[in-house]
């Protein structure tokens, strides 16, 4: 998609021109006269944000948080060495400690029983492809010395955005909420003369967070870095009997990422309300439309945990075996879809927080079908499962920070669009529910099994939406659970995209693999029509 | 050397106090707070020789400064307050500008800042000193037990483990006066297997985290996986049923009593969101006679715990207060800020849950019903801390008839209301602790009590 509106890339920040310079010195150190038994890189981080909340207590954090991680590849094995103490001198020791430490235990007697890894040049790299909005940043014939810097792009200036800025939006933006759903209890009220009567919220919280993330990495061929701008901005209502109804919006971009909709608005102030008098689903097994996000959450839990090399990698997952049976796991409109280079999608000139230019161990981004119209392709890689497992090394190496261990993860993951509208996938659905608003998911990816969660259904009957809203059987959200390869047979029908480049609506998400290690990972796709899917 | 003899930290406190003095007028109280995290991280896969074999081996030095600035501003006067990171490496008087101006932005309600009370800070063992005092030891020393252990398994096939054993320090001042120290550790490990022979399509996957390495006690808990590994077998799905039988484990118990304590602190009273007050009963609906009854201690003081603590997160004594009792709330937890809030006293009580046992055993609960799901693990099991609901999909179950294991469940959605399950349940009589340090998904959090619970009313399950 073109931009329609001009947009300013994040240059490379003057105040870490120092640290870049070091950086090449400390690889230099770990690898020297060691390169035929040895693969050495400096990855360094640096996350700045600042948040506002407004609710009926306010708060202002802002934070920076920097730290460098060392790493040496020897004899199969991945070993890293992390500080956030950043002087010269500090490194230059942790670095030189390292070495000793490396060159001891692997002495010129060593026998490898692994070959050691090679990595790719500049000019391999472009000879593959890339995206075009890297290529447009990388300058001409890039050799190990020339500096590349990749820097998402915006509308709104992050220089021009402070915490003082942030608060006059979160507080406008409560009163305007509040405002709304006072507005819209009376009128329901004045309407229903008094009978069954909605009560006021009690409380509405919102918060708006930017965040900063430059990264650099440096290897024998490598010296780059990017700039990743990511703004998120949620609301959500609280009843006084503790029903609540949330928005959430973000992605790779300033401010002008978080506009709130009419119907994000109505969300927050009306439909958190009309969940007080929302009905108690009986549990079974029901047609269900999902929307992008919780359809996000399935595309993550469905074959994206199992797609993920190191998951392969330690025998923990079902796909292997399925991929190498050639076994079809889902219907012909079970296209799932991970990719790191997504810069917009659907309607929006931006792309979602899962987007980056490299990852974590200097791969590029580049977009990969895990899942084929039923069909399960290679892994998601990094480099100790690419290795291991022999396959294609993909942009899926990523940390919680320079605190944590480099796992292979999803990026943004989603299922393909289709040729229908909402409207006209309602129309199909006789007796059914509208899933909204994901609450989470997890998947058993040795068994196959996935749940995803929604805040809330809204009943379908004889192709028309009700009105009607449903919570879980015990008033909670809603839990939608199946084997993978049922569900994935499942799906009749998926809303299109007017995105040229085929991506629908991806959401603002992350992903704490095995309910830790928490990262960025956009997830979404089209509104998808189930055939039927265990509720409860 | 301690955290107070850090060379930076005059230094900061310094500007910190000068930036004061000239803001007067608004700059209203401060806090540094130092933390020193030391950690070990070993990702290992499952060898049939060789036990466990390391993929990727991690030492991290993490050594961080923060403040929090209050101001007192505007008029009428409101307070505000805002936290930064420092960078050691930058400018001090920009950064601590910079948060004031961040604080000056929030308006709210004043409240004063704790001072010194007239109480001596309680000795609590918050960390094992063999962790404390040769991580890198003590870490070989569980690679090599663990490693060990996984290579005695039969009919197993281990996938995969992980280990991380931290040190953590902390150290604050304020500006009224409080000063406060903790050393902690802890020790983190999971292991994933399956049973043989392969191919198959169930796992076990089990983590656990201890304070100390004593009560890690690794060899044991392998054990315990292996166990489970070797009981599955051909999986179904549960029955649908709108009144389900359910018996859950020790950190089950303690996720959800953990929402159940959440109602009792006192900020939820002030945000108006759904909360319990002294004299209301924990129980929703008809409480029957035969039900076990519900009381719960918070505890500080308990060594070796994760929610042991000396001091509270505004640096007061930590203290310790039965919040529940014969079913009624007894106790709100009031924090220092929230006390003046709502014109209550504080009482300062945080720390790990302590619940009575029950009367029988878990096998005597089970033998006791017609039908019942044992819940052996969720796939993420989600409390909601104002409907007090909850929910997960099963990971792995099993079905037993007047105690006899009849079939393993796999799958299906189970949910419930706490309320309502606490009209209707029975404790096991065999105590067991439960420990998750923070992270960045929960705060810590330490159990004490018993390892089952029955659950007859509340429950519902949407399976075949």
């Amino acid at each position: 998609m073109n931009n329609q509106i001009m947009k300013k890339r994040i240059g490379f920040p003057k105040h870490l021109d120092k640290i870049r310079r070091i950086m090449p010195n400390l690889v230099s150190i770990l690898e020297s006269g060691k390169e035929n038994c040895r693969y050495c890189f400096a990855w360094f981080e640096e996350n700045k944000s600042i948040q506002s909340s407004c609710a009926q207590i306010e708060s202002s954090t802002e934070s920076l948080d920097r730290g460098i991680v060392l790493r040496a590849l020897v004899n199969g094995i991945h070993y890293e060495r992390s500080t956030n103490q950043l002087d010269e001198a500090f490194l230059i020791k942790m670095a030189k400690d390292f070495r000793f430490f490396l060159d001891q235990k692997y002495d010129e007697h060593y026998a490898y029983q692994v070959h050691s890894y090679t990595p790719s040049t500049w000019s391999e790299e472009l000879s593959r492809g890339l995206d075009e909005e890297l290529v447009a940043q990388i300058p001409k014939n890039p050799d190990a010395k020339t500096l590349v810097h990749f820097g998402a792009s915006y509308e709104i200036d992050p220089n021009q955005t402070d915490i003082h800025s942030l608060k006059e939006m979160t507080r406008k933006l409560r009163s305007d909420l509040f405002e709304r759903s006072k507005k819209f209890v009376r009128e329901h009220n004045q309407a229903l003369k008094n009978e069954d009567v909605f009560e006021d919220l009690v409380e509405i919280q919102n918060f708006v967070n930017q965040e900063i993330k430059i990264h650099i990495f440096v290897d024998r061929y490598k010296n780059m870095s990017q700039s990743l701008l990511l703004t998120c901005g949620g609301a959500f209502g609280v009843t006084k009997i503790g029903r609540q109804s949330r928005s959430l919006k973000g992605g790779l971009g300033g401010l002008e990422v978080i506009k709130f909709s009419d119907r994000d608005l109505d969300e927050v102030s009306c439909t958190s309300v009309k969940l007080d008098k929302a009905e108690f689903l009986k549990p079974g097994r029901y047609q269900v439309i999902t929307g992008s996000d919780v359809t996000g959450v399935i595309a993550h839990e469905a074959f994206g945990h199992t797609q993920e090399g190191d998951t392969w990698m330690k025998g923990r997952s079902i796909a292997k075996k399925l991929h190498e049976d050639k076994i079809k796991v889902g219907n012909d409109q079970a296209t799932i879809i991970n990719n790191p280079a997504v810069f917009n999608m659907d309607k929006k000139n931006y792309g979602p927080n899962g987007s980056y230019f490299f990852d974590h161990e200097g791969m590029f981004a580049r977009s990969q079908k895990i899942l084929d119209q039923g069909m399960l392709s290679l892994p998601m890689a990094d480099l100790a499962s690419s290795i291991k497992l022999s396959v294609p090394r993909m942009a899926n190496g990523k940390r919680e920070s320079w605190r944590r261990p480099l796992m292979a993860r999803q990026t943004n993951t989603y299922f393909t669009p289709g040729d229908k509208t909402l409207d006209e996938l309602i129309a199909m659905v006789k007796y059914g529910f509208l899933a909204r608003l994901s609450q989470g998911g997890m998947e058993d990816p040795k068994g196959g099994s996935l749940t995803a969660g929604a805040s809330y259904f809204e009943e379908i009957s004889n192709g028309k939406l009700t009105g009607k809203l449903f919570l879980g059987p015990s008033g909670g959200h809603i839990e939608l659970s199946d084997p993978v390869f049922t569900l994935l047979e499942k799906i009749i029908a998926k809303s299109k995209t007017s995105n040229p480049d085929n991506i629908p609506d991806i959401k603002f998400g992350g992903c704490g693999k095995y309910h830790k290690e928490g990262v960025d990972a956009g997830c979404g796709g089209p509104y998808i029509l189930w055939k039927d899917i265990n509720c409860g | 050397m301690g955290l107070s003899n850090d060379q930076f930290l005059p230094k900061l406190k310094n500007e910190i106090i000068k930036t004061q003095k000239e803001k007067k007028d608004v700059f209203h109280g401060w806090k540094i707070l130092l933390s020193d995290v030391r950690s070990i991280q070993s990702l290992m896969l499952g060898d049939e020789k060789l036990g466990l074999v390391g993929y990727q081996e991690r030492e991290v030095f993490d050594h961080a400064y923060s403040i929090e600035i209050f101001t007192r501003h505007g008029n009428p006067v409101m307070m505000g307050n805002s936290t930064c990171n420092i960078d050691p490496l930058s400018p001090l008087n920009d950064q601590i500008l910079k948060t004031l101006n961040n604080a000056l932005t929030v308006n709210n309600q004043l409240w004063d800042l704790p001072k010194i009370e007239n109480e001596k800070v309680k000795d609590i063992i918050t960390y094992d000193p063999a962790l404390k005092n040769n991580m890198a030891a003590a870490h070989q020393k569980l690679i090599q037990e663990a490693s060990f252990k996984v290579k005695s398994l039969q009919g197993v096939k281990v996938n995969s483990a992980e280990l991380y054993t931290n040190n953590r320090s902390t150290y604050f001042e304020t500006s009224t006066g409080l000063i406060g120290e903790q050393d902690r550790t802890d020790v983190y490990f999971e292991i994933a297997m399956e049973k043989l022979p392969l191919p198959n399509t169930q796992e076990v996957h089990l983590i656990k985290s201890a304070i100390g390495i004593e009560d890690m006690n690794i060899s044991r808990f392998i054990d315990e996986a292996l166990e489970q590994t070797l009981s599955l077998n051909d999986a179904i799905l549960p029955r649908t049923q709108e009144n389900a039988v359910v018996l859950i484990n020790t950190e089950a118990i303690a996720r959800l009593l953990d929402g159940l304590l959440i109602q009792m602190n006192a900020y939820r009273e002030y945000y108006k969101t759904p909360h319990m007050l002294p004299g209301q009963k924990v129980f929703k609906g008809e409480k029957l006679p035969e039900s076990d009854i519900l009381s719960i201690t918070i505890d500080p003081t308990l060594p070796i715990m994760a929610a042991s603590t000396k001091f509270t997160s505004e640096g007061l004594c930590a203290k310790a207060g039965k919040v529940v009792d014969n079913d009624t709330v007894t106790l709100q937890m009031i924090t220092h800020r929230m006390g003046q809030y709502l014109g209550k006293p504080h009482n300062c009580i945080v720390g790990n849950m302590i619940v009575p046992l029950g009367r029988y055993a878990k096998e005597e609960l089970l033998k006791a019903q017609a039908e019942c799901l044992e819940i052996v693990s969720f796939t993420s099991l989600m409390v909601n801390p104002s409907s007090l609901s909850w929910s997960s999909e099963i990971k792995l179950g099993k079905l037993y008839h007047y105690g006899k294991l009849k079939s393993i469940i796999k799958g299906g959605i189970v949910s419930g209301d706490l309320g309502e399950n606490l009209c209707h349940f029975q404790f096991s009589n065999n105590e067991r602790k439960f420990n998750k340090p923070a992270d960045d998904f929960s705060t810590p959090r330490g159990y004490s009590g018993p390892d089952a619970m029955l659950i007859k009313t509340g429950v519902k399950i949407a399976g075949e």
